[in-house]
């Protein structure tokens, strides 16, 4: 028999504590591999659709983040496993076992749980990997299944980092034990119990550090912003800006001294707070007397879990609030879920027209879409000057800033352009204004792409929104031209059709009434005019350029069709299409909306597979923390029984300290995110990418969704750990006894 | 000649903000080979750390310790180490056994160290725990145990090398006076028949009173020197007056 033989056994019988510390690794590797053999999948010839480089970039800030918390768990976790050996190094120290044998057996045993973890991690990647590119295929709704295929170079690479990983880890750990006395591995390994009266200073000071963060959070670092930048002082890389960007550190050292402050001393204070009068259960005081001796030992640990789940929590709620933005810009920009358009009199465009929207109709009703009726679009792009233009100077401002294009629609087609939309965008319904009666010549100006404060305070100068009289004029792009570039026919304004409107009243809407096309960019003013007042106006509009005709098609359930559609469109567009139509243009919106959800698809798919990683971690971590203590415990109980006390004050008073355990750390995280979020939402609406004031509310529907589902992983994880580990604890200590 | 010296030792802690505390303050004695010698004091008079120092599981602040002829400070920790496998047997005050062994895999545990181990070994083991009676229990984990039998374990684990010194940590602090009798007789025994030496630390007369000598402890200081004349109950009477003179000191300051 030999010393490496007993150690061997020891580690065998003692596998419960290393579980948590094999299963998380072995995640990470297995996360680690698939991600690298996900981007090279991606990065083959499949990637060749539209900005799929958006996608390899998730996957190697996700490796980033796999690759920075793997060196952080591994050096944190195998510490506590070798502090939690220290007894055993000490007696062996004390037996005559010599330093470079200590050192060996540490470094032998890191291996050992290093080549396990890659063993396995590799083990379960190689076998979930065609199931990963399956869901990564759904999930990211990829146009096509990710190939599954083996990567050598994926396989090597992990085995490289992980295997430099646990070498210079085992190293560190081997140091660590072999540059200790005897005695001080003895103290390292039963520190923890000791039991010191909780500071009121300490936990003060956590708690003012806490406040301090999170008043930087709340109120300085937004109030820096918008001072610098309302000063010109916010350029990147001025000082005030490195100013701005180091506070960013200073609140998370801020926050994370905080809570270990408070986890270690607060909470204590919190836990052996005197109650008078009342009376104290069984289950209570054994609940206090084991928090307040266990507390400090787990406020490292727990600040680290917090510090995790903190960044979990807010990354995932700024990241959710980029890409509801990005969606809802999406939307916005095109309404229409199928716009096909050309330009009217165009007679060959007109019957092209038909054939395509017959063949779109035709195949998304074979494919079970619920097709609602064609809406017509008919448009008229004009212009109006603003206030002061004068006939005189007209000549000079034609092409100026003192015309304004206009698009002008009828009313009947805006009515059911806007309720179409309305009823098959779930995104836009209620964000279209209401047109009130209009009589013959007036027009209602309806504000696109426009949020509510920014059409506050928009001045009259531009754009018309001033109700009053205006000459709406069918000027063609060929009159400018001919003017700016000095073309022979001399820009005669008086020959342009003009009509007078009267404008009753202006409203805003942050979407646009149609999908940017070939033919027109939309105006951002649109005038609504009554049916009989467009007739006229399309009468007198007839040039070429001005007028233009178009479908629009809605079906409810068009998120899903966009591979349908691209082939659809495919049929129009290139040369030799079979519905080869000329001088027409067909956009739709599932086209960009599938591309802008498969970007926050994948944001999404990485974030709950790197905190999945994470919970894994802080369970692991709090498992450990409370095994470790196991021997204590079960003689905690057993005395405890000897006194009298029954199964159900153990069990609740166990079930008690292990929610202390998961939920404290989970609170300040939950805090600690709350207040970074508060901050990144007055920077998204300081910076202006937050215009419409839309992130605040999903920003925070994303953190509540996260955090609901963290507490309820966290709820059935403490739940079956404390019942488990509370009747483990029953038996032994009846063994005991 | 002297198997063990101590001379002048010294062991100052001064934990971080704290301040200076001397642990041990110049102690002085020898033990000769084959003899038995029990250390007594209250509680924090730093009997655990004399011992310590003397296994060289830490540094003293100053002094000198020679075991045989080697001289223990100032050693580089391998050599130590070589020395405590091969010297010293050491027991502890709370066991300190190895909770996922079993009894024979924790005594065999310090034979493991030397290079090779085979079945000369295993009977050497099974030798050692017949002779403290723990053979039929060779198989149990130590939570199986009682409480004087995880000493004796601790024990069994401390001789099965034959080493020349076995320093022993309050082997009875944790134990009831049955219990006590057993480890007690167990050392003296040990003591008588294999003639191994032992230094026992203790605070408890009764236990004191098995050895041959006492060296009375008091505040890091050596205070008193207690020889065993004609008998156990001698010894234990001489030691119940040295403690109440001793009280009666602290009593007159
Ligand atoms: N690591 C340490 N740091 C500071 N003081 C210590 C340390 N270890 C022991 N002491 C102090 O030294 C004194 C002697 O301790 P110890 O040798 O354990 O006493 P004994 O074993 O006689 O009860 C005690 O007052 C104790 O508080
Ligand atoms: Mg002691």
């Amino acid at each position: 028999m030999t010393w490496q033989a007993l150690w061997r056994r020891m580690m065998l019988r003692n596998l419960k504590m290393y579980v948590g510390y094999l299963l998380t690794a072995a995640f990470a590797v297995m996360m680690f591999y698939l991600f690298q053999s996900l981007g090279m999948s991606l990065s083959g010839e499949f990637l060749t659709y539209r900005r799929g480089n958006f996608l390899l970039g998730v996957l190697y800030v996700t490796q980033g983040v796999i690759y920075v918390f793997a060196v952080f768990f591994v050096f944190y976790f195998h510490r506590l496993l070798i502090q939690a050996e220290s007894q055993a190094l000490g007696l062996l120290a004390t037996f005559g076992m010599a330093r470079s044998a200590r050192r060996r057996l540490v470094m032998l045993e890191s291996g050992f749980l290093g080549a396990l973890a890659l063993f396995f991690g590799l083990l379960a990647g190689i076998v979930f990997e065609p199931l990963f590119m399956l869901a990564s295929s759904v999930l990211l709704r990829l146009p096509e299944r990710v190939p599954y295929a083996f990567h050598l170079a994926a396989l090597l690479r992990t085995l490289v980092f992980f295997i430099a990983l646990f070498a210079v880890e085992g190293w560190m750990a081997a140091r660590w034990a072999t540059r200790r006395w005897p005695k001080q591995l003895f103290a390292a390994g039963h520190a923890v119990e000791t039991v010191r009266r909780p500071s009121w200073g300490k936990g003060l000071l956590g708690f003012g550090l806490l406040g301090a963060a999170y008043g930087l959070a709340a109120v300085v670092h937004p109030e820096l912003f918008r001072r610098a930048d309302a000063a010109g002082m916010m350029t990147f890389g001025s000082p005030t800006f490195l100013l701005w960007f180091g506070l960013m550190g200073v609140m998370l050292v801020l926050a994370m001294a905080g809570s270990f402050f408070v986890l270690a001393e607060g909470l204590r204070l919190w836990v052996r707070r005197r109650r008078s009068g009342r009376g104290m259960g069984a289950a209570t005081l054994l609940t206090r007397a084991r928090l307040s001796a266990a507390l400090r030992s787990h406020a490292g640990s727990g600040t680290a879990i917090a510090t995790l789940l903190a960044v979990v929590l807010a990354a995932t709620g700024m990241l959710a609030s980029i890409q509801m933005m990005m969606l809802l810009t999406t939307v916005y920009e095109s309404p229409i879920v199928v716009q096909m358009a050309a330009e009217e009199g165009d007679e060959a465009a007109h019957g092209a027209l038909d054939r395509v929207e017959t063949r779109f109709r035709e195949a998304l009703e074979a494919a079970g879409y619920d097709l609602r009726p064609t809406v017509p679009l008919r448009l008229l792009t004009g212009t109006v000057p603003l206030d002061g233009w004068t006939t005189a100077d007209e000549m000079d401002r034609v092409a100026g800033r003192f015309i304004y294009g206009i698009d002008v629609i009828g009313r009947s087609d805006y009515e059911a352009l806007t309720s179409a939309i309305e009823q098959t965008v779930p995104l836009l319904n209620g964000k279209y204004p209401k047109v009130p009666a209009l009589g013959p010549g007036e027009a209602f100006a309806v504000r696109t792409f426009t949020d509510p404060k920014g059409f506050e305070n928009l001045p009259q100068t531009a754009w018309p929104k001033q109700t009053g009289e205006y000459t709406v004029r069918w000027i063609q792009a060929q009159d400018v031209i001919d003017r700016e570039m000095g073309g022979d026919k001399a820009f005669d304004l008086e020959s342009v059709p003009s009509m007078k409107v009267r404008l009753i009243g202006a409203a805003p809407t942050p979407a646009r009434l149609m999908n940017l096309s070939r033919f027109w960019i939309p105006s951002a003013t649109v005038f609504v005019v009554s049916d009989e007042t467009f007739e006229a106006m399309a009468a007198q509009a007839d040039r070429p350029g001005v007028r233009f005709e178009g479908r629009a098609l809605f079906y409810p359930r068009w998120q899903g069709s966009h591979p349908l559609i691209n082939r659809l469109v495919a049929e129009v567009d290139p040369p030799g299409g079979s519905v080869r139509a000329g001088e027409i243009d067909v956009t739709t919106l599932p086209d960009g909306y599938a591309e802008r959800y498969r970007y926050a698809g994948s944001i999404l798919f990485a974030m709950a597979l790197v905190s999945l990683l994470f919970a894994l971690a802080s369970g692991a971590t709090i498992y450990f923390k409370v095994r470790e203590r196991a021997r204590s415990d079960a003689r905690q109980i057993s005395t405890l029984r000897r006194l009298g006390a029954n199964r159900g004050t153990v069990f609740r008073a166990m079930r008690r300290e292990m929610a202390v355990y998961l939920f404290a750390p989970l609170a300040l995280a939950l805090l600690h995110a709350g207040f970074a979020l508060t901050d990144w939402r007055a920077l998204l609406i300081l910076t202006g990418l937050d215009q419409y004031r839309e992130a605040g509310p999903i920003v925070w529907k994303a953190y509540a969704a996260v955090a609901a589902v963290m507490l309820f992983l966290y709820a059935c994880f403490g739940w079956a750990v404390s019942a488990g580990y509370a009747r483990s604890l029953w038996r032994k200590g009846w063994e005991r006894s | 000649m002297a198997l063990l010296q101590v001379e002048h030792v010294q062991k100052i802690y001064q934990p971080k903000g704290g301040a200076v505390h001397k642990a041990l303050d110049g102690v002085s004695f020898e033990v000769e080979e084959g003899s038995f010698v029990a250390i007594m004091g209250p509680s924090g008079s730093g009997k655990t750390t004399l011992l310590n120092l003397i296994a060289g599981l830490d540094r003293p602040t100053g002094g000198s310790v020679v075991i045989g002829r080697q001289r223990i400070e100032g050693l580089d920790e391998d050599v130590l180490a070589d020395f405590r496998r091969k010297a010293i047997g050491f027991v502890f005050q709370d066991f300190n056994l190895l909770d996922p062994l079993t009894v024979e895999e924790n005594v065999i545990l310090p034979l493991t160290l030397e290079k090779k181990v085979g079945r000369d070994a295993l009977n050497r083991v099974h030798d050692v725990l017949k002779r403290l009676g723990l053979y039929d229990k060779r198989h149990r984990f130590p939570y199986e145990l009682s409480g004087g039998e995880k000493q004796r374990v601790a024990i069994a684990r401390a001789i099965v090398h034959r080493p020349l010194l076995i320093l022993a940590d309050e082997p009875t602090g944790n134990l009831d006076s049955a219990m006590s009798r057993v480890i007690l007789e167990t050392f003296g025994e040990l003591n008588r028949t294999m003639n191994i030496t032992v230094l026992m630390v203790t605070h408890d007369p009764f236990a004191a009173s098995y050895a041959e000598r006492v060296l009375l402890l008091k505040d890091g200081r050596l205070y008193a020197e207690l020889v065993r004349g004609d008998g156990r109950t001698g010894l234990y009477q001489k030691i119940i007056d040295a403690l109440s003179s001793l009280e009666g000191t602290v009593a007159s300051r």
